[in-house]
């Protein structure tokens, strides 16, 4: 069922499938429209003015007939339900999507993207005179000399078995007017796919593989385009909640790699399930991937035994992985597909963290910096572009939800920024998406248990004020909770509460990530005064309230102007290396100069560990600024 | 040549706190303790004061012990059962300056008795003796917060030292002291930053820092003293160098842990304890002594 969809002013024309979402649509259409969240409806830059035509708010059922008033829509948040006409207002409109997405990345990184895009395949499309008795030359000798006829520099040129295969019937079905796909292997090109001649974008899976959560987007390799993004929890969270649990699993049990292999390719299955909806395309069009993530999940990706990592000194299997093709590791894109994974410094600090140092720039910044990525394991690089240092602590799960009853994935729905006011006993919040509150992710609960501490309903050590004079305070297993959301004001049907053994692990959380700042600094002999900028990344977003985040201690207390909050640092390496060759070698040259400190080696770290247990922090005098919270902190002075 | 002593300047000194209240103060106390204020650690007297020397307290427990090992129920064989009468023993017998009241009947899992009983025992305690009194519950915080509320209430004006408030059930004793004009334990299992946690928390409930003890829950010879001695070095260093927070007198059970008594009292003498808490007449006897010799100034 196709439908005629027509962008003004331009008049461009294109057909869409039901519930095709418009941004996807436009993106096809050639129409660069601005979006700098991943189509999650956070960014709103991608307003549109649906004129007439029916359509269908974002994986609802209802449907919305436009006639006579025009209606305001975020591009990523509507599907298409009907023939319709819109509007791209200019101010939703870029030249150059690759230049918007660069827009949010660090200058350094976004000069990693400069033009043309060199992504790991490229395609071409050539026509070449049939066959005569006369001109005999074979299929592929004659489609290697019209493409090299074209592309000089991807000589030798040679060509996957499967493409092979099938290259005699499609010549002849496209009579000799072919589009090849290449994969760039650096000193040689590899013709991957061939078809007949066509227009359609090459796509490309960038993916961020965390241990609790997996975020990915399918990108326009030609524009740079972000077309679809999703998240889903890690299904091995079954075999345990943390990388070393998980690593007893694959080694206790005969099939144990096997299982945590599996669970991450369905969970990458799932995930491309949702984000080939979004765009419209088959996971097969997917013709190359760029796999971010910690030493452990990249492991258990490509099946490696992961023991070692486990067990002091901590080797893990490879820096380098070679770039693999997609049918070997099994990921469900196309099977020739170039799986190109970061490279990864030690077996704590993964090519997660070497993305992060791409996204923001670290490698070549003069400024003494300090990246955070807050996941089930946090890790911390300090430097510039002159050295770096790198460590990583268990932060544990919390701060993603996990194990946490009113928590949940950042999607639509999820309450990313929360107040609560003690006079009239209420909250109020923003949720993802502006839709019913469903629960808080990573920023609502950071900055629940900030608002929460302010208003006296928990202490220093993070527990409640039992006696406190409000319904919302309770009991349920013998267990004192917070009442956030009564069932009667969100989607779930059930009151969200916050619990006492929630907090206990958001302080722990916090607490690790804490102490091994400044067990790193100390290492390194910085004091914190002299840290010029601070990216906190992962579990929080970007849409963090940084007062709160040092309120809570979980960050040294420096100018908040020096701290961004800058979400998935390791999906936004993962992108760039997806699109860029220049950001694929920076990452090996990244990791050739990182040095990996084992905090587990500073008796210090549980020291500090224990003092950071506390509301800032048991030495009240690292947080000044926090004094301000409880007007009694003077009592430490006097 | 000479040779001169190097010495130390500390930048702070420990707090003081006095338990007990006598007429003047409004109680009935016939004497009082004061303990802290040390400029410097343990009975270095070339470098600085130690105005308050350490303190010896004695435990009585409000019901008699079951399974003790013979040697140590021998001394008190009269008195066991009888709070009131044990406590007389120990201060007229064996000059205990303090006495621990051990709400050991007031355990829900044991004799669970009320809170007017135990409340009783405390009357009758502040009756027979003209000593300062430690309260301390029975350790379930449930029933402790009900117990120590009219323990502290029977002991009004009378400056006892409550026992023990936790980083996870300060809150009700906090408010007694408040109340009834009492000082506070803080105890901590063995670790500098809980122990100055609590004390935050204890001080944000607006009790008064020279109305905290600390308690850092402490290991005997065999069981672990060395740590213990070396948390409350560090405790003292701490307070020495000008932590607030970690400034209080500290106090030190060497009488329950049995063993070696008085090997594991000396110990902490020497880490910095001020107020040890005893068993044995005869290791009090020995500590006694002891104390004596480490305090006299050559």
């Amino acid at each position: 069922m196709a439908y005629q969809v027509v962008f003004q002013p331009d008049d461009i024309s294109t057909e869409a499938g039901d519930g095709e979402l418009l941004l996807a649509v436009a993106d096809r259409a050639g129409l660069s429209i601005a979006s700098e969240c991943g189509g999650h409806g956070v960014c709103h830059l991608c307003r549109v003015i649906v004129q007439q035509g029916r359509i269908r708010p974002r994986d609802q059922d209802e449907i919305i007939e436009i006639t006579d008033t025009p209606r305001e829509v975020l591009a990523c948040q509507t599907q298409v339900a009907g023939d319709i006409v819109v509007q791209v207002p200019v101010e939703s409109r870029v030249a150059d999507f690759a230049e918007a997405i660069a827009a949010s990345l660090s200058p350094p990184a976004a000069a990693l993207l400069a033009s043309p895009l060199s992504p790991l395949v490229q395609t071409a499309t050539v026509k070449m005179p049939s066959p005569t008795a006369d001109d005999p030359e074979p299929d592929r000798e004659r489609l290697n000399r019209a493409i090299l006829q074209q592309q000089p520099d991807w000589s030798p040129l040679t060509i996957d078995l499967p493409a092979l295969r099938r290259l005699p019937l499609t010549l002849r079905d496209a009579d000799f007017h072919a589009s090849v796909t290449v994969a760039d292997e650096g000193h040689s090109h590899r013709i991957i796919q061939t078809n007949a001649a066509h227009d359609r974008p090459l796509y490309g899976l960038a993916l961020d593989i965390g241990t609790s959560t997996l975020a990915a987007e399918i990108v326009n390799l030609g524009s740079g385009a972000i077309v679809a993004a999703a998240g889903l929890p890690n299904q091995q969270f079954r075999y345990g909640a943390d990388v070393i649990t998980r690593i007893i699993w694959s080694q206790e049990h005969s099939d144990g790699l096997e299982q945590l292999h599996q669970a991450i390719i369905d969970t990458i299955a799932e995930l491309l399930q949702d984000l080939c909806q979004q765009c419209s395309i088959e996971p097969e069009q997917i013709m190359t991937a760029c796999c971010a993530g910690n030493a452990t999940m990249i492991s258990l990706l490509l099946q490696i035994p992961p023991d070692p990592i486990r067990h002091a000194p901590h080797i893990h299997a490879a820096e380098h992985v070679p770039v693999l093709s997609a049918h070997q590791v099994g990921l469900p894109i196309h099977p020739q597909a170039p799986i190109f994974c970061m490279p990864a410094v030690s077996g704590y600090v993964g090519g997660d963290i070497t993305a992060g140092i791409l996204a923001m720039g670290l490698f070549a910044t003069d400024k003494l910096s300090l990246l955070v990525d807050v996941g089930t394991n946090g890790e911390i690089v300090v430097g510039n572009k002159d050295w770096m240092m790198c460590a990583s602590c268990s932060a544990g799960p919390a701060f993603e939800g996990a194990g946490i009853d009113c928590a949940v994935h950042a999607t639509s729905g999820a309450i990313q920024n929360i107040d609560y006011d003690p006079e009239d006993d209420c909250f109020t919040f923003v949720t993802i998406g502006q839709t019913g509150p469903v629960g808080l992710c990573g920023s609502g609960l950071l900055e629940l248990l900030a608002t929460l501490w302010r208003a006296g309903v928990i202490d220093r050590g993070g527990k409640f004020n039992e006696e406190l004079d409000s319904p919302r305070m309770r009991e349920r297993d013998g267990q004192p909770e917070f009442v956030i959301l009564w069932s009667t004001e969100n989607a779930t049907g059930r009151d969200l509460a916050l619990q006492q053994a929630d907090i206990e692990n958001l302080l722990r959380s916090k607490a690790a990530i804490y102490a091994g700042i400044t067990t790193l600094l100390d290492q390194v002999q910085i004091p914190v005064a002299d840290i010029e900028q601070i990216y906190l990344a992962g579990a929080f977003g970007s849409h963090l309230n940084i007062t709160d985040a040092i309120t809570l201690g979980i960050i040294p207390d420096i100018p908040t102007p020096r701290v961004a909050a800058v979400g998935n640092t390791s999906l936004a390496g993962a992108y760039l290396a997806l699109l860029a060759r220049p950001a694929r070698e920076r990452a090996a040259n990244v990791v050739a100069g990182l040095t990996y400190i084992d905090l587990s080696a500073a008796p210090q770290f549980m020291d500090e560990f224990i003092a950071s247990m506390f509301l800032p922090h048991t030495d009240l005098s690292r947080f000044p600024s926090a004094d301000t919270v409880n007007d009694k902190t003077n009592i430490v002075q006097g | 040549m000479s040779f001169e002593l190097p010495t130390k300047q500390w930048p702070a000194q420990v707090n003081t706190a006095t338990i007990g209240a006598t007429a003047e103060e409004g109680g009935t106390r016939t004497s009082k303790v004061t303990v802290g204020g040390e400029t410097t650690l343990p009975f270095l007297h070339f470098e600085g004061q130690m105005p308050h020397p350490p303190v010896l307290a004695m435990e009585v427990l409000d019901e008699a012990p079951k399974g003790w090992p013979e040697p140590l129920m021998e001394p008190f064989a009269d008195v066991l059962g009888d709070p009131a009468a044990w406590a007389q023993k120990c201060v007229e017998e064996y000059d205990a300056e303090l006495i621990v009241l051990r709400l050991d009947s007031a355990d829900p899992f044991g004799t669970d008795a009320s809170p007017d009983q135990c409340a009783e025992n405390v009357r009758a305690i502040l009756e027979a003796v003209g000593v300062p009194l430690i309260i301390w519950g029975c350790g379930d915080y449930d029933k402790d917060n009900e117990v120590i509320p009219v323990c502290s209430q029977a002991a009004a004006g009378e400056r006892c030292l409550l026992a023990s408030a936790v980083e996870d059930n300060y809150k009700t004793i906090a408010a007694s002291a408040l109340a009834d004009d009492h000082l506070v334990i803080g105890e901590s299992p063995l670790d500098i930053s809980i122990q100055k946690q609590v004390n935050i928390l204890l001080s944000e409930m607006g009790l008064p820092r020279d109305r905290i003890i600390m308690y850092q829950v402490t290991g005997a010879v065999g069981y672990g003293v060395e740590y213990a001695y070396s948390i409350l070095e560090r405790t003292r260093l701490a307070a020495l160098g000008g932590d607030a927070m970690l400034s209080m007198p500290m106090l030190s059970i060497v009488g329950s842990e049995i063993l070696w008594e008085a090997a594991t009292a000396t110990v902490f003498l020497h880490g910095g304890t001020d107020i040890l808490v005893m068993w044995h007449p005869e290791a009090v006897q020995h500590i006694r002594a002891l104390l004596a010799d480490l305090m006299a100034v050559s």
